[in-house]
């Protein structure tokens, strides 16, 4: 991976802020976290660690209350975290999506950072898939044509995201 | 139902590509149907209707040209032992309570477990190094498949099973192999430590923990979610014979500077299956491993590796018993596997 800064070298400083419900990802090289004042040092300790997390959240009072509450159990099998953590195994196809922000920590130290299926998909499912990654494509240029005052562009990249949506109805 | 299977089955046939080494390669698909609970949570009446429908619609999808069903729960535990043994069920499977079942192609080469971890477990197993046939033989079985059962799928995390090591492509690519050189000079930790980084497994595929009876190691995928399949068997695939050429490179070493001592080696094992009256499974495994290697290195020229590999077989506990048709306790089978052994060499001089 690059560095978003520099785009020249690799990035090995990977942070992930969460704010209320939206994560973002940042990643960095070395010299170029430093210059942005995120402290790397090889002497990492928790107490370090910890300190200027609680320095952070001091300057920014606004920020959301940490997330410490245990998720609901799963609407459809009833299934809770600390159970799932006891047995390692899941109880419903459902658990993904209600459980997602908890498994997905868990999936990448398994798999790795890439937690994003790319193998094989059901037949039928799969027409449908290319449609919404298609859509999902047209989106992100559309966010991006809006974010550079492109509106002509926007216009256009609106009006094929709403045609592929009613493909996909 | 073991009668209804061949002999010993195509994987121990000895007939696939390089299988002086590699024994067997497998693949397996997890998938779960969509709708229902996963096995931890499901309730009895589901898991009955699961067992029958699944059953039946495997039967009816054109997966291989013959097929025999088993509800398992209608077997005995020694039958399970076999199809255990046969490497066709997991222990898992046999010693499981309730309905679950499994479809067996009769030459052992697929079979389809019905409500183990998953719903579905469908297993591809083959003679020899043959990751593009093994492939091939699952992804138009699992293609079949799903023109009948409902996969649980979510196009961010693929399959959905309920184990999360085994979501995304609910892959596992395993392959057997046999590697009496490298244990014999210790050069095996070598493999354990290249293997890790390229993020495969290996463990010792008889026995506990790091000691492998027999020699016989298998290796295969940890992560199954991100890449596709086809990348998957491409990291075993292009792997496994850099391990095939070490073990070989090996063998070569010990037949050039101590051919003498590897004789003595492998005859002494062959001396002890031909005279002992009573031997354990585990003293068998060592000392078929000593002779399958003096018989790929065609130091030992009176038995075919076909023998070898199905005295491996046999003379496991639920085959012994089976060939006997009847229980026997441990003394009673080491005496009985000293003398099947016996006899079965004998009438290969």
């Amino acid at each position: 991976m690059i560095c978003e800064a520099c785009q020249q070298k690799l990035a090995t400083v990977h942070l992930t802020e969460i704010v209320q419900k939206t994560k973002r990802e940042t990643h960095l090289c070395e010299e170029c976290a430093r210059e942005k004042g995120i402290s790397y040092s090889p002497q990492f300790t928790v107490k370090g660690f910890l300190s200027g997390l609680a320095k952070k959240a001091a300057a920014k009072p606004a920020a959301a209350p940490p997330r410490a509450e245990a998720p609901e159990p799963c609407p459809s099998c009833g299934l809770t975290f600390a159970e799932f953590r006891q047995s390692g195994r899941l109880g419903c196809p459902t658990d993904y999506d209600h459980f997602e922000e908890q498994l997905v920590p868990l999936l990448k130290k398994i798999h790795g950072e890439e937690v994003q299926h790319t193998g094989r998909v059901p037949g039928g499912v799969s027409e449908r898939l290319e449609l919404e990654r298609r859509i999902e494509a047209l989106q992100k240029e559309l966010d991006a044509a809006v974010a550079r005052e492109e509106y002509e562009r926007a216009a256009e990249l609106r009006d094929r995201i709403k045609a592929l949506r009613a493909e996909d109805a | 139902m073991i009668d209804e299977l061949d002999p010993i089955g195509e994987w121990l046939s000895g007939t696939g590509p390089e299988s002086d080494i590699v024994i067997s390669t497998r693949i397996r698909l997890a998938r779960n149907v969509a709708g229902y609970p996963f096995l931890t949570r499901i309730k009895e009446d589901q898991r009955s209707h699961l067992e029958r429908t699944l059953g039946e619609r495997i039967a009816v999808a054109g997966v291989a040209d013959r097929l025999i069903y088993a509800n398992l729960n209608k077997t005995t535990p020694l039958e399970r032992e076999c199809l255990v043994e046969r490497h066709l069920i997991s222990k898992d499977l046999a010693s499981a309570r309730g309905e679950r079942g499994v479809a067996l192609e009769p030459r052992g080469t697929l079979s389809i477990m019905v409500n183990e971890e998953d719903h579905l477990r469908i297993q591809v197993l083959r003679s020899g190094f043959q990751p593009d046939a093994a492939w091939e033989q699952i992804s138009a079985v699992d293609r079949r498949l799903e023109e009948r059962v409902e996969y649980a799928f979510s196009p961010r995390f693929g399959y959905l099973t309920s184990c999360p090591t085994n979501v995304g492509t609910g892959m596992r690519v395993s392959m057997m192999l046999h590697l009496p050189a490298l244990v014999m000079t210790k050069q095996i930790e070598k493999v354990f430590h290249a293997v890790a980084k390229v993020s495969l497994a290996v463990r010792g595929f008889y026995g506990e923990g790091t000691h492998a009876l027999g020699d016989f190691y298998q290796i295969s995928n940890q992560v199954t979610l991100g890449p596709s399949e086809e990348q998957i068997l491409r990291t075993i695939a292009d792997y496994v014979p850099q391990i095939i050429k070490f073990e070989r490179n090996v063998r070569e070493t010990l037949i050039n500077e101590n051919r003498v001592g590897l004789e003595d080696r492998v005859w002494r094992a062959f001396g002890m299956l031909e005279r002992a009256r009573l031997i354990t499974s585990e003293e068998t495994l060592d000392y078929l491993s000593a002779v399958r290697m003096g018989v790929n290195l065609g130091l030992i020229d009176r038995i075919p590796i076909s023998a070898v590999n199905e005295l491996f077989l046999l003379t496991q506990p639920a085959h012994l018993q089976q060939l006997n048709g009847r229980e026997l306790d441990t003394p009673e089978r080491d005496e009985n596997r000293a003398e099947y052994v016996r006899r079965r060499l004998a009438s290969l001089n």
